[in-house]
C-alpha cells in the first residue's frame, strides 16, 4: 500500500511541475504577445503610414510649387528645375524627420526620382489680358511641340495642369464664343468657355459638358490636374450667391498633339489668365505667349518620389507621382 | 518515511493543486474569448472618434492651404511670435469667439461644436523643437486625443500678421537667415542654401 502510495505521489507530482511549466508558457505568451495589442500596435502604424503619407504628398505638391518660384522669381508655376528640386527634397526629408521626432516613432526616407522626370513646357499668363488689351493677337500658339515632334510622353498625363480664369464672360444659349484652348490644329479637342463650359473631343466619353444656364458677367475658372478637377462660376453682380462648381473627371486627349492655340473673343470676355503645363511640350513654336521650357534648363512638370516609412512594427514603401496620370 | 495515510494526504493536496491551476488556465484562455467591451465605459472608443474627427479636420484644413497661412502667421506686435495668442486682435483659435481666419472657422464649425480642443504648433529651435500654443484652452487633467500634421514654409511664402493673418507685403526670403536674431520670424531659416524654410507641426488636443 505503501510503495502504490508513493508510486501515486510522484505521478502526480510529475504532473504538477509538467502543468506548472506548460501553464507558464501560455501565460507569458499571453502577457507578452497577445493576439489583441500586437494586431492593435499595427493597426495604428499603419494609420501613422497613411496619415504620413497624406502629408508628406501634400508637403511635396506644395514644394514643387514653391520651388518653381525660385526658378522664376515671378509666380509659383507647376513646373521645376530638377537639380534644385532635388535639394529641395533632401532639406525637407531632414527637416521632416526632426519635426516628427516630436510626437511619433517614425522615420520617412524621400527620394525624387529625378531620372523618372517628365520634361516640357509651361505656359501662362498670370498678369490677365484686360479689357481692351484683347485684340486679335490674343489667338495664338500658347506651347508648342519639342524638337518638331509631338507633345506626347510615356505614361504620365501630357498636360498636368490646366487651369484657365475668365472674368466678364456671359453663360447660355446664344451667348458668343468666349475663349477656347484648342489642342492641335487638326485636331477636334477643344477646352471651351463659350455658352456653356466644355471639353469637346472625339471620345464622347472623355469630354465634360457643364451647364449653368444664363448668366451674365460671370466669372469662370477651370481648373483640372491630370483630368480631375472644377469648374467654378461666380457671379460678381450677386455676391451672395455662392459659386456654382461641376466637378469633372477622366478628361482625355488624343495621344499627342503639335500644338496648343488660345482663341479668345475679346468682345465676350473681359480679363482673362491661364496656366498649361505639357509633359513634352515646348516654347519654341509659342507666339507671343508667355512659356518656359526646358533650354537651358532640366525641367520637370511632374515629379514623382518614392517614399519609405519605417517604425518599430511596420516598413512600408510606396511610390508617388504629383499628377497621376488617369488618360494619357 | 511517511505513512500510507500521510502519502495519501499529500497526493490530496497535489490533486486540489492541479485542479486549481487547470480551473486558472481555463479562466485564462476563456476569458480571452470574452469581449469586454460592452461593460467598460466607452472612453476609448470616445477617443478613437475624437481621434478620428481631429485628423480629418486636419486633413480637410491642409488640403485647403488654411494651415500654411497659421504656420506664416505671426503677432501684430515687435515680437513676432507664431500666432495671435493674448495679443492684439481677437484670440486666435478660440471656440465661440468670431473667427478671423480660415482655419478658426473650419474649427468653430466643426470640432468647436462637439468638443473643447487647444492646437499647439512644435517649431525648430536650434537643435531642438518649441512648442507653443495657439489657443488660451489647454487641455484639462482628463482623456484626450492627438492628432497632428506636418506643414512647410517655402522662402517665397509670405509672413502674415495679426489675428486676421493678413498679407505682409514681407516675404520668408526678406527676413534673412537669422530670422529670430533679426526679429523678422519666430524660428530661422532651416535650409538656407535651398527653398525650403523649414517644417512645422500642427497639433491638436481634443478631450
Amino acid at each position: 500500500m505503501t510503495d502504490r502510495s508513493r508510486g501515486q505521489l510522484l505521478l502526480v507530482g510529475a504532473i504538477v511541475i509538467a502543468t506548472v511549466v506548460l501553464a507558464s508558457v501560455v501565460l507569458l505568451n499571453t502577457v507578452h504577445s497577445s493576439p489583441s495589442i500586437s494586431a492593435e500596435v499595427d493597426a495604428e502604424s499603419l494609420e501613422n503610414v497613411e496619415r504620413a503619407s497624406g502629408e508628406i504628398e501634400a508637403n511635396l505638391g506644395q514644394l514643387f510649387l514653391t520651388t518653381a518660384a525660385t526658378a522664376t522669381a515671378d509666380d509659383r508655376l507647376p513646373y521645376v528645375n530638377t537639380s534644385a528640386f532635388e535639394t529641395v527634397v533632401d532639406a525637407y526629408e531632414t527637416e521632416y524627420n526632426g519635426i516628427v521626432a516630436s510626437d511619433r516613432a517614425f522615420v520617412i526616407d524621400v527620394d525624387y526620382l529625378s531620372n523618372e522626370s517628365q520634361p516640357g513646357a509651361v505656359a501662362y499668363n498670370r498678369s490677365v489680358f484686360a479689357d481692351g488689351a484683347i485684340d486679335t493677337s490674343v489667338n495664338r500658339t500658347v506651347v508648342g511641340s519639342a524638337s518638331g515632334g509631338s507633345i506626347s510622353v510615356g505614361t504620365g498625363p501630357l498636360f498636368p495642369v490646366v487651369s484657365l480664369t475668365a472674368t466678364g464672360v456671359d453663360l447660355g444659349p446664344g451667348s458668343p464664343s468666349g475663349v477656347s484652348l484648342v489642342f492641335g490644329p487638326s485636331q477636334t479637342d477643344r477646352l471651351n468657355v463659350t455658352d456653356n463650359v466644355s471639353f469637346d473631343d472625339t471620345d464622347p466619353n472623355n469630354g465634360f459638358d457643364c451647364g449653368f444656364g444664363t448668366i451674365d458677367d460671370a466669372t469662370v475658372s477651370v481648373e483640372f490636374s491630370a483630368g480631375t478637377g472644377t469648374v467654378t462660376v461666380t457671379e460678381p453682380r450677386n455676391d451672395s450667391s455662392s459659386p456654382h462648381t461641376c466637378a469633372v473627371r477622366d478628361v482625355g486627349f488624343a495621344d499627342s498633339y503639335d500644338e496648343v492655340r488660345l482663341e479668345v473673343d475679346r468682345n465676350s470676355v473681359e480679363t482673362l489668365s491661364y496656366v498649361l503645363s505639357a509633359a513634352g511640350g515646348d516654347c519654341d513654336d509659342a507666339d507671343q505667349a508667355t512659356c518656359v521650357d526646358g533650354d537651358g534648363i532640366d525641367i520637370d512638370v511632374n515629379p514623382s518620389f518614392d517614399i519609405s516609412f519605417v517604425d518599430p512594427s511596420v516598413t512600408h514603401e510606396s511610390s508617388f507621382t504629383l499628377y497621376e496620370a488617369e488618360d494619357g | 518515511m511517511g505513512t500510507a495515510s500521510g502519502d495519501r494526504g499529500q497526493a490530496y493536496v497535489l490533486e486540489a493543486v492541479i485542479s486549481v491551476l487547470v480551473l486558472a488556465l481555463a479562466l485564462v484562455l476563456g476569458m480571452q474569448a470574452v469581449d469586454i467591451a460592452p461593460w467598460t465605459d466607452g472612453t476609448d472608443r470616445q477617443l478613437d472618434d475624437l481621434r478620428t474627427q481631429a485628423d480629418d479636420v486636419l486633413v480637410t484644413a491642409q488640403e485647403e492651404g488654411m494651415l500654411d497661412d497659421i504656420a506664416a502667421c505671426v503677432a501684430n506686435d515687435e515680437s513676432n511670435e507664431p500666432g495671435t495668442v493674448g495679443r492684439e486682435g481677437p484670440t486666435l483659435l478660440i471656440p465661440g469667439v468670431a473667427p478671423d481666419t480660415a482655419f478658426e472657422a473650419w474649427l468653430d464649425n466643426t470640432l468647436a461644436n462637439a468638443t473643447q480642443f487647444a492646437v499647439q504648433l512644435d517649431y525648430p529651435v536650434g537643435d531642438g523643437i518649441n512648442s507653443t500654443s495657439l489657443t488660451l484652452q489647454s487641455p484639462l487633467d482628463r482623456p484626450s486625443a492627438t492628432a497632428s500634421t506636418r506643414v512647410t514654409l517655402s522662402e517665397s511664402d509670405e509672413i502674415l500678421r495679426g489675428a486676421a493673418c493678413s498679407p505682409s507685403g514681407t516675404t520668408l526670403a526678406d527676413v534673412g537667415d537669422n530670422a529670430t536674431a533679426d526679429g523678422g520670424f519666430y524660428f530661422d531659416n532651416q535650409d538656407p542654401d535651398g527653398e525650403l524654410y523649414g517644417v512645422v507641426t500642427i497639433r491638436v488636443v481634443v478631450w
